[in-house]
C-alpha cells in the first residue's frame, strides 16, 4: 500500500517485564527448591545445579569427567538401562560439567515425571564410575579434542582464556590428552564425595507438576547427606596478563580473531553498566560493530562482543572470523570503535535503542515456564532474590551517555586487551 | 492442542491467528514459498543471498532492523531448499510494528547497489565461515550432488560454490522479488498474546492492498526425477582430523503418507543415548565417537542420512558394513512392541516441548500450511502414533536398496 509517514504505526513505550513468580521451598536436608507452575503443556523441565564444577575440582577436567560418568552406571542400573529408562518415557536427560556447577537438566512430559525422576536421583546419588566406561569414556572425548583443536576458533578461544586467567586457574586452563589419560576412577570417586552433598545442591521445576511434588522431591534428594563442615576454596590466583598471540590455524580461508580482558562477577558494581555498554558495541544485530564491519564494509559474517561472568569471576571478549586479508582492517575498525565508545558522547536515540534491546530480550528469555529456567538458575547459584531482577531493570534503566565513556574509558581500552590471531599468514 | 483461527486476503495471503497468553509478547512468522529448489542451476545461493537483501530497508523504513529493536523485539530469517521464512518476535502492545515492517518489505524493497553489494560480500564470508572454512564442511555439496541428477536440490542452499554468488547481479535479484515475494505466495502466522479482532484489521489494513504482480506462477512444476539414482560411491580426501562416512538413501517427501514410518525409523537408529547407533556402534564396539541417523524432511522427495565419525583404527570399511548390518536388521526384523512405544513417546514429547515456545509454533503452523493445512499440527501425534511395525519393516525393504545408496567416505589426507 502507499501510505505517508504519518501513517507509520507508533512505537509504544516498554511496559513492565514481569518476573516469574516462583515459589521456594526447602527439602529436609536444606536443598533449596525453586518452581514455577504452569499446566497449559504437559511438559516440564527440572533442573539440579551442584556446585561441583571446575571451581570446585582438585585435578583438571575431572569435574566436567565426573558429569558425564555419572549417566554411566549405578548401583542399581547399568549404563545401558538408565538410557533406556529415561528414553522410554520420551523424556532426556542432559548432564553437563561447567566452570562452577554440574548440571542435570531433565525435559519430560508431566504424566510421566514419577517414572523418570528416580533415574535422575539414582545418577545424582549412587553413580558407580565403572573402569570400563571410563576408558571408553577417555578415547571417545580424545578424539572429538582432536576434532575441535582442528578449528582456529576453538584454537583462539583456548588462548585467549589462558592469557585471561592463567594456565592454571579453574576459569582459565584448557583440556589437553595428557590431562584426560591421568584421569581415574578414584578421581571422579574423591570428587564426586567431596561435592555431592546437601548443601551444594539445589532444584528448578518449571511447567506441569503434581500439587505434591515436594514430597516426591524429597524422596529423590531430601536423603543426601548434609556435610559437617563444608569445604571452602581459596580463591585461585589469576596469572593471566595482557598478551597477544598469533597462532598458525588449519582452516585456510578465515582468521579468528578474538580480543578480551579479564573482568568481574555479576554482583560488581560495574556490572550492568558493563553489560549495557557490550551490548551496545557488539551485542545485538544494530550494533556499533556489527553496523560498520558487516553491514557497512562487509568484513565479515559475525562479529559480536560479550560479558562472560561464572560466578567468581568474568571476561569481556570481542570475536569474529574473517578474511585472512581482512584482519588487519578489522582490527584498525575495532580499535576506532573501542575509541569512540570512551570519547564521544552517545545519542539518546542509541540508548534508547539498547535499552529497549535488552529489555525485549529479557521478555524473550521469559516466554514460557521452560526457557524462565534460565533466570532462575542465576539467581539460585549466586543465591540472590528476586530484588535483583528489578535492580537490573533499573540499572538499565538508568545507564547514560557519561557511564558509557567512563566504563569503556576504565575497562576497553583496546591496548589492555588480549589479542588472538588464528589462521593462515 | 493448538487452536487457531484462518483467513485468506483478496490477494492470496493466508493468515493464521493462535492466541497464547503466557506472555505479553507475539511472535510474528512470515513464510515465502520459495527456497533454493526455485534457483537457475547457473544462479545457486540466490535464495539465501535474497534473505540477506530482505534486511536493507525501503524508503519508509530505510533501516529495517532499528524499529524492531526500539520496539523490544527481536527478528531473524533462514532460507532452505523449500521455503525463506522470516520471524520476528516483539512486545504484543508493538504488533502492529512488525505488521508494517513486513508489509512495506513484501511491497516496497529498496535493492540498492550499495547495498546489494555489501551483502554479497558478507554472503561470500558466511560461505567461507559454514563451508569452505569448516572441517567437512562441504559434505553436503557432496551427498546431493549423488543423490539428485536433475532436481534442483542438487546443491545445497547457500549455493553451489562461491562462485555462482558473486556472479549474482541486482537485475537477477530485483527479478527474483518481483517473482516470488508475492502475497499469493507467502502465509502469515501469529503466536501469542494479542486482540483478535484488532489483528486481524491490522494485516488487512498493512497487507490487503498489496497487488500480486507476479509474472508467472510460482507453483512450477519442478522436473521430476527417478527416485532411485543407482548405486553411487565418492571418496573425498580432506584436512580434516578423523575420517568420517555416510550412507545416503532418497525418500519420499514431507507430504507422503509414509513420512511417519520414514521418520519413526531414522529415530530407531539415531534419537537419544538408548538409539541403536549409540548404544551399540559408539558404546558397545567403539566404532564411531558418534553415530547418528535423519531424514532432510524436505517437500519433494528427500534423503534418509546415517552418517558417523570413525574412531581412530577403524577402516571406512568397517565402519559402512556395521551401519549397512543396522538397516539389514530393519529389513529382516520387526522392531519390538517396547521399542516402538519408546520412539512414540520421544516423538509425542518433542512436538509438546514445541508448542511450549510461541516462536516455533508460529513456525510450525505457517509450514503445514504450506503442506495443505495448518490443522495437521493437531494430527502430528496420532499420525506417528498409527505407525506399526509393519511400516517401519516395509519402509526399509523398500528404500534400503543397493541402487538407491550413496555412500561418501570423507577421509583425512
Amino acid at each position: 500500500m502507499q501510505y505517508s509517514l504519518g501513517d507509520i504505526p507508533v512505537i509504544s513505550p516498554f511496559k513492565h517485564v514481569p518476573f516469574p513468580d516462583f515459589q521456594l521451598d526447602y527439602l529436609s536436608n536444606g536443598i533449596p527448591v525453586y518452581s514455577l507452575p504452569n499446566n497449559d503443556y504437559g511438559v516440564l523441565k527440572m533442573e539440579v545445579n551442584v556446585f561441583a564444577g571446575r571451581f570446585f575440582e582438585e585435578k583438571q577436567a575431572v569435574s566436567r569427567t565426573c558429569a558425564n560418568l555419572l549417566r554411566e552406571g549405578t548401583k542399581a542400573r547399568t549404563s545401558a538401562e538408565i538410557a533406556r529408562d529415561i528414553d522410554f518415557y520420551g523424556a532426556s536427560m542432559q548432564m553437563m560439567g561447567g566452570m562452577d556447577v554440574i548440571k542435570l537438566e531433565l525435559y519430560s512430559m508431566t504424566r510421566h515425571f514419577e517414572k523418570v525422576l528416580p533415574v535422575a536421583a539414582d545418577v545424582l546419588t549412587a553413580p558407580l564410575f565403572p573402569e570400563n566406561e571410563l576408558v571408553k569414556y577417555i578415547k571417545r572425548t580424545i578424539q572429538k579434542l582432536q576434532n575441535d583443536l582442528s578449528k582456529n576458533d576453538i584454537l583462539a578461544f583456548r588462548a585467549l582464556t589462558e592469557n585471561i586467567f592463567g594456565l592454571d586457574h579453574p576459569y582459565g586452563y584448557n583440556t589437553k590428552e595428557e590431562t584426560l589419560k591421568k584421569i581415574s576412577t578414584q578421581d571422579l570417586r574423591n570428587h564426586f564425595l567431596q561435592t555431592f552433598y546437601a548443601e551444594n545442591f539445589s532444584v528448578i521445576l518449571a511447567g506441569g507438576f503434581p500439587e505434591y511434588f515436594l514430597s516426591i522431591l524429597e524422596e529423590a534428594f531430601g536423603h543426601i547427606p548434609k556435610r559437617e563442615k563444608v569445604i571452602t576454596r581459596p580463591l585461585p590466583t589469576v596469572t593471566g596478563q595482557q598478551i597477544n598471540t598469533r597462532i598458525e590455524g588449519k582452516q585456510k580461508y578465515q582468521s579468528s580473531v578474538k580480543l578480551g580482558v579479564r573482568m568481574f562477577d555479576r554482583t560488581h558494581p560495574d556490572y550492568i553498566g558493563l553489560y549495557f555498554t557490550s551490548t551496545l558495541l557488539g551485542g545485538y544485530f544494530g550494533s556499533r560493530l556489527m553496523q560498520n564491519i558487516r553491514e557497512d564494509k562487509g568484513l565479515t559474517y559475525d562479529i559480536y562482543s560479550s560479558v562472560d561472568c561464572m560466578r567468581m569471576d568474568g571476561y569481556f571478549m570481542i570475536s569474529a572470523e574473517v578474511d585472512n586479508k581482512s584482519v588487519d582492517q578489522t582490527l584498525s575498525e575495532i580499535r576506532i570503535e573501542l575509541k569512540k565508545l570512551a570519547e564521544e558522547p552517545v545519542e539518546q536515540e542509541e540508548l534508547e535503542l539498547v535499552r529497549n534491546y535488552i529489555k525485549g530480550n529479557l521478555l524473550n528469555i521469559l516466554n514460557g515456564p521452560i526457557n524462565s529456567v534460565e533466570l532462575i538458575r542465576l539467581l539460585s547459584i549466586y543465591g540472590l532474590d528476586k530484588t535483583f531482577y528489578d535492580e537490573f531493570i533499573r540499572g538499565i534503566d538508568s545507564i547514560d551517555a557519561k557511564v558509557i565513556n567512563e566504563l569503556a574509558g576504565k575497562y576497553l581500552d583496546f591496548d589492555n586487551l588480549s589479542l588472538i590471531i588464528c589462521g593462515v599468514r | 492442542m493448538v487452536k487457531f483461527e484462518k483467513f485468506e486476503l483478496e490477494n492470496g495471503l493466508k493468515v493464521i491467528l493462535n492466541q497464547d497468553d503466557q506472555a505479553p509478547l507475539v511472535a510474528f512468522n512470515l513464510l515465502y514459498n520459495v527456497g533454493s529448489r526455485n534457483e537457475d542451476p547457473q544462479k545457486t545461493g540466490l535464495a539465501h543471498l535474497f534473505e540477506h537483501l530482505m534486511f536493507t530497508g525501503t524508503k519508509m523504513a530505510p533501516d529495517f532492523d532499528t524499529p524492531i529493536q526500539m520496539a523490544g523485539g527481536e527478528n531473524n530469517a533462514f532460507t532452505n531448499t523449500d521455503i525463506t521464512n522470516y520471524y520476528i518476535t516483539v512486545p504484543s502492545e508493538n504488533l502492529e510494528i512488525a505488521c508494517w515492517l513486513e508489509a512495506d518489505r513484501m511491497e516496497h524493497l529498496k535493492l540498492g547497489k550499495r547495498a546489494f553489494d555489501v551483502q554479497k560480500k558478507v554472503v561470500l564470508e558466511e560461505f567461507k565461515e559454514t563451508t569452505l572454512n569448516k572441517p567437512f564442511g562441504d559434505v553436503w555439496h557432496h551427498i546431493s550432488d549423488m543423490c539428485y541428477k536433475i532436481h534442483p536440490y542438487k546443491w545445497p542452499t547457500i549455493g553451489l560454490a562461491p562462485e555462482h554468488v558473486q556472479a549474482i547481479t541486482r537485475e537477477d535479484a530485483i527479478d527474483f522479488y518481483g517473482t516470488y515475494y508475492q502475497p499469493d505466495n507467502a502465509i502469515i502466522s501469529i503466536s501469542g498474546q494479542f486482540h483478535m479482532d484488532e489483528t486481524v484489521n491490522m494485516i488487512r489494513k498493512w497487507f490487503g492492498s498489496i497487488k500480486n504482480s507476479s509474472r508467472f506462477s510460482v507453483s512450477q512444476v519442478l522436473q521430476d526425477e527417478k527416485l532411485f539414482t543407482g548405486a553411487q560411491s565418492r571418496e573425498v580426501l580432506a584436512d580434516v582430523p578423523n575420517d568420517a562416512v555416510f550412507l545416503a538413501y532418497k525418500m519420499p517427501g514431507r507430504a507422503h503418507s509414509d513420512y511417519y514410518a520414514f521418520d519413526l525409523m531414522s529415530d530407531i537408529l539415531g534419537r537419544g543415548r538408548s538409539s541403536r547407533l549409540h548404544q551399540r556402534l559408539v558404546k558397545e564396539h567403539t566404532l564411531f565417537s558418534n553415530a547418528t541417523a535423519y531424514i532432510t524432511g524436505t517437500v519433494d522427495p528427500g534423503l534418509f542420512v546415517v552418517e558417523g565419525n570413525l574412531m581412530k583404527k577403524v577402516t571406512p570399511e568397517e565402519g559402512i558394513t556395521a551401519f549397512e548390518n543396522e538397516l539389514e536388521q530393519l529389513k529382516q526384523e520387526k522392531i519390538q512392541m517396547e521399542e516402538l512405544e519408546k520412539l512414540k513417546n520421544k516423538m509425542e514429547s518433542s512436538i509438546l516441548f514445541s508448542e511450549t515456545n510461541i516462536s516455533n509454533k508460529a513456525m510450525n503452523l505457517a509450514q503445514y500450511e504450506l503442506l495443505g493445512d495448518a490443522g495437521m499440527i493437531n494430527r502430528q501425534i496420532e499420525l506417528y502414533r498409527a505407525v506399526s511395525a509393519e511400516d517401519i519393516q516395509r519402509v526399509a525393504n523398500q528404500i534400503f536398496v543397493p541402487e538407491n545408496c550413496s555412500r561418501l567416505l570423507y577421509l583425512k589426507k
